[in-house]
């Protein structure tokens, strides 16, 4: 039974990608929290689009689908409210609209993303701010254009959860594993074999400093235990299966810490919820 | 046909890379390395580099055959 609160410290951070460690929860709450991550936040994605004119090589579903799978950046000051019409029930009542025209006219072309115009909210938001949502690379291939070949079209871009489709999916796949642990039973051994066991680790965790097995980078141990293999008597690897390091990249749509709290915030109105129901029914 | 906008596996958007990817390639370099460059980590994502054939720009040379017949 664990009963520290829980906490998370942020281990690394380059770019998009983010590296932290979650302590003191359940092997079932790391996943869930992993599994929310990935398919209960909401965000935009282009969900119908309408074509006026396609003379491309690509049929209308493929360049819609192609549209619906560019991750779109969401301006964080109206998060909150594109999230409450998705909670609500809403979505509907949050659609952007994006217009794509182009004609290749004397030369081959290559449409991009950052082709795609943003024309604004389709319904009046309860706040006026002014806001734009992009995609977060302009240089996305849509589709390739011949001379004389046109594409016009008005897409709509929604709320939804990754649930539903991957397009929604906030991060790409989040990985964690258990805090390794790395027992050095006998520091010191005759040198010229013990160099095996430093050797034989794909992450070049050990290293031998002064004579003697040294840990030098914990966390890119990846529970391998192939140096425990080589020299058994010396190194033992065990794990705290109340710690966890996950690992994510964002795509880019929104703060990595926003959509962290939004995953956090979604679990607990699930647990509510079924506690609510539990009681329900013990009550009768 | 057309490169993929994300990556099948993890979901990673690498149609932005394809480009300079290919004409990296083309030119000669090692296509591990120049994909280490663009930052493509996972192998879930480098593999859809490696096995992406472009075939659009065959298809759009029929294209041009049937503007200029008009
Ligand atoms: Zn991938």
């Amino acid at each position: 039974m664990i009963n520290v609160d829980p906490s998370i410290k942020i281990l690394k951070k380059e770019g998009e990608d983010i590296e932290f460690l979650l302590e003191n929860v359940t092997p079932a709450f790391a996943n869930s929290f992993r599994r929310a991550l990935l398919s209960e936040v909401p965000i935009l994605a282009i969900d119908e689009v309408v074509f006026l004119e396609n003379t491309s090589v690509l049929f209308d579903e493929v360049i819609a689908h192609r549209l619906g799978m560019i991750p779109l950046k969401i301006d964080p000051k109206i998060y909150e409210v594109l999230k409450e019409c998705y909670f609500e029930g809403k979505r509907d009542d949050c659609v952007m609209l994006f217009t794509l025209e182009v004609e290749a006219v004397d030369r081959p072309i290559t449409v991009t993303s950052g082709q795609l115009k943003f024309q604004g909210s389709l319904s009046q938001f309860p706040v006026n701010i002014d806001f734009t949502i992009e995609p977060v690379s302009k240089n996305i291939p849509i589709v390739k254009l011949e001379r004389g070949q046109k594409i016009v079209l008005e897409a709509y871009a929604k709320m939804g959860v990754g649930r539903e489709h991957a397009k929604w999916q906030p991060v790409t796949s989040p990985g964690y594993k258990y805090m390794p642990i790395i027992e050095i039973l006998k520091e010191e051994c005759k040198n010229n074999e013990c160099q095996r066991c430093v050797e034989v680790c794909p992450r070049n965790v050990l290293a031998i400093t002064n004579g003697k097995i040294t840990v030098t980078d914990l966390y890119q141990c990846s529970l391998c235990r192939a140096c425990e293999e080589e020299c058994p008597d010396i190194i033992r690897i065990k794990w705290d299966s109340s710690k966890f390091i996950f690992k994510i990249s964002n795509l880019g749509v929104l703060p990595i810490e926003m959509i962290l709290d939004t995953a956090l915030e979604v679990l607990t109105v699930k647990s509510h919820s079924f506690v609510r129901e539990l009681e329900k029914l013990i009550s009768g | 046909m057309i490169v993929p906008v994300r990556c099948f596996t993890c979901g990673a958007v690498i149609g932005d890379k394809w480009y300079t990817f290919a004409e990296r390639v083309k030119k000669g370099e090692n296509p591990g390395k120049v994909l280490d460059d663009l930052g493509v980590k996972r192998y879930c994502c480098r593999r859809m580099f490696l096995s992406h054939v472009e075939l659009i720009d065959n298809i759009l040379k029929y294209e041009v055959a049937t503007i200029e017949e008009e």
